[in-house]
């Protein structure tokens, strides 16, 4: 139980419950059929009351469903060429004690892919996907992929893709009040109603954007992607290099709706219209023994909203310097890019298993270089004048895990256990312990 | 008739001296550019309550705030900005439109207005509204109700056409008294003006060089 604040007092809970089953049928030597079934559950209740005299001031219970079935046909047409295609349905159901009825979506998808390798050292994949949605427009996704072998280390890969996302329920109707650090997450359908209800409840600090624009409707996000990589591998010697570059209509994003009085955020969802990000990322990993692994990684990116380029381009964008009080124009250089993206992410990890003792320990380094939150200075988009910087930091999480009998594992997860308190504007929650057990069949 | 031929030529040359002569007497005046602080736009009233109080008026040809009921050219209360021209809104306390001034906003900095380009149209306050319209966003301001500030939205130019029938461009600096760079909207004071201003005293002369 956490107490957010001397008035409310709250409890919350989350669960996920994942089921999956394969079975396979072989038609023929060169044909057969899987059947899967996927069923996944995530619930999440919420409850604050009055501590004073246990008054339940907000009750609410989040339950969503999704029951998938596909069949997947592959067909080896030779050694070096395959077909598969399949098609499937997603049944997406949602309960939640505050809306008087469910609310359904149901979506079907139908694909094939083509495997083939037209030269010994190279291999192509071409496919597509076709999805119908209850709720939104349809789509094809074309992708296609090579993977070009040097030699034995050495591999270049590149593919070029589309894709495409319809908002989950999560999206459009969660209301959930994290009670471990005190964040709020609200769907893009019931934004308007959460932030009254936090409102009255003296819960919120501040709005960071007006009220009409609380609630616009989500649309489906639909992307093209163009990878090119590189991928070297000797020994115990590990090396990738990918450069990206992605165009997303629509894009799916969380931004920050309000401040909150426990000094957390109230999140919601937008669509981002026209964006793009490109970038690179590394990973490099060294295998010392069977027991001990360690790995860095590093991602360099740029987010753009190609509007707010458009605009800076046309001369519309205007700052005042802080100092001389003299407005002029926003250049490129000033432009940030998307709120809440690090230009530098990087990432060290160490991995020790201890076989004797049935368990393992993984040490893991993030870090993230200064973002932003939103915009503070009218201009509608990040630029180096904004005041919502959060400076760079680092976190360092522990994973201790053991395992005992036959089928059970017992986890102990550390996050921050540096206890990083990152100050002004980003209130990290401090040292996270969390313990796991897992059970298997 | 050598008389006769002689005359006219006498009188052409007359005419152009005296040309001449007015050319010297009244040459143009320079364009006045300044930065105008601390006008305090007081006003009563507002948080349900209609809004009171009498406006500050100004006058660019002094450069001056001004008592004058006639002889000013824009008006400043609270954030509200009123011309002289037009008609009253139905404002409390607002002054007599006694002239034709007009004003309107354009986008862009300050010295990109070097002229008042020929289609400016210029607005007068009406029973309607204000030519500035009022509210955030709206007009010359934005105000953050999170930091509860109230800035004037860059690259907003606002140019007027005076009693005088003078150009003059107008950029609002701050609105708190002493124009400080990092504004406690709890300590310092608003409705205090600070902007800057080029002003053509020569009549009908568009230009700002």
């Amino acid at each position: 139980m956490f107490y957010q604040d001397i008035d409310i007092a709250g409890e919350s809970e989350e669960w996920d419950t994942n089921f999956t089953s394969i079975t396979r049928h072989k038609w023929s030597p060169k044909l057969h059929a899987d059947y899967e079934v996927y069923f996944t559950q995530y619930k999440a209740n919420q409850l604050e009351f009055n501590p004073i005299n246990d008054e339940i001031l907000f009750n609410s219970d989040f339950n969503q469903r999704l029951f998938r079935p596909e069949v997947r046909l592959t067909y080896d047409i030779s050694s070096n060429q395959e077909m598969i295609a399949g098609i499937g349905s997603n049944f997406e159901f949602l309960d939640r004690n505050l809306f008087e009825n469910e609310v359904s979506f149901y979506s079907q998808y139908i694909y094939a892919q083509h495997s083939f390798s037209p030269l010994q050292q190279v291999d192509v994949i071409l496919g597509g996907r076709f999805d119908v949605h209850s709720e939104y427009d349809s789509q094809f996704s074309p992708k296609a992929s090579a993977i070009y072998k040097l030699n034995d280390q050495i591999s270049i890969k590149s593919s070029v893709g589309s894709g495409f996302k319809a908002p989950d329920f999560r999206q459009l109707y969660l209301d959930f009040t994290n009670s471990a650090v005190g964040y709020t997450v609200v769907g893009n359908r019931v934004e308007e109603a959460v932030v009254e209800r936090l409102q009255n409840s003296d819960q919120l600090l501040s709005l960071t954007l007006d009220l009409e624009d609380l609630g616009q409707p989500l649309d489906a996000e639909s992307s093209t992607g163009i990878n090119l990589g590189l991928s070297y591998q000797k020994n115990k010697f590990d090396f990738s290099l990918n450069a990206f570059r992605n165009d997303i209509q629509n894009l799916i994003d969380t931004r920050i709706i309000a401040r909150k009085t426990n000094g957390q955020n109230v999140f919601g969802y937008v669509n981002r219209d026209n964006i793009y990000t490109t970038g690179a990322e590394t990973d490099l990993s060294y295998t010392f023994t069977e027991n001990l692994k360690l790995s860095v990684g590093y991602q360099l990116l740029y987010a753009f909203d190609k509007e707010a380029e458009d605009r800076i381009d046309e001369g519309d964008v205007f700052i005042r310097d802080p100092e001389t009080l003299i407005t002029r124009r926003l250049e490129r250089s000033d432009y940030f890019g998307l709120p809440n993206r690090s230009r530098h992410l990087a990432n060290f990890k160490i991995y020790y298993n201890i076989p004797e003792w049935k368990a393992f320990v993984n040490l893991r380094l993030n870090y993230r270089s200064k973002y932003a939150l939103f915009d503070t200075n009218g201009t509608g988009l990040i630029d180096n004048y904004d005041d919502s910087f959060v400076d760079g930091f680092s976190l360092l999480n522990l994973t201790l895990s053991k395992s005992l009998f036959k089928n059970y594992k017992f986890q102990l997860v550390g996050e921050n256990i540096l206890n990083n308190e990152q100050t002004g504007l980003l209130n990290l929650p401090g040292i996270r312990i969390t313990g796991k057990i897992q059970f298997q069949l | 008739m050598n008389t006769l031929k002689f005359t006219p030529f006498l009188l052409v040359m007359l005419i152009m001296m005296s040309c001449s002569d007015d050319d010297e007497v009244a040459p143009l005046a320079e364009v006045e550019s300044t930065t105008f602080e601390n006008l305090h736009a007081p006003q009563e009233g507002g948080r349900g309550e209609p809004i009171s109080g009498s406006f500050t008026k100004f006058d660019f040809e002094t450069g001056q705030i001004t008592d004058s009921d006639t002889e000013w050219d824009i008006a400043f209360r609270g954030a509200t900005i009123a011309v002289n021209g037009g008609t009253e809104t139905g404002t409390i306390d607002e002054p007599a439109r006694t002239s034709d001034a007009g004003i309107t906003i354009v986008n862009g900095t300050f010295e990109d207005v070097t002229e008042i380009a020929e289609d400016t149209g210029f607005d007068q306050d009406s029973q309607n509204g204000f030519a500035i319209p009022t509210g955030s966003g709206n007009g010359w301001y934005n105000y953050d109700f999170t930091t509860n500030i109230l800035s004037p939205i860059p690259g907003k130019i606002l140019l007027v056409e005076t009693t005088n029938a003078n150009y003059a461009k107008v950029e609002i600096l701050s609105y708190y008294e002493d124009a400080p760079s990092d504004i406690d909207p709890f300590q310092d004071e608003s409705r205090y003006y600070t902007f800057r201003y080029a002003y053509n005293p020569n009549e009908r002369q568009v230009t700002f060089n």
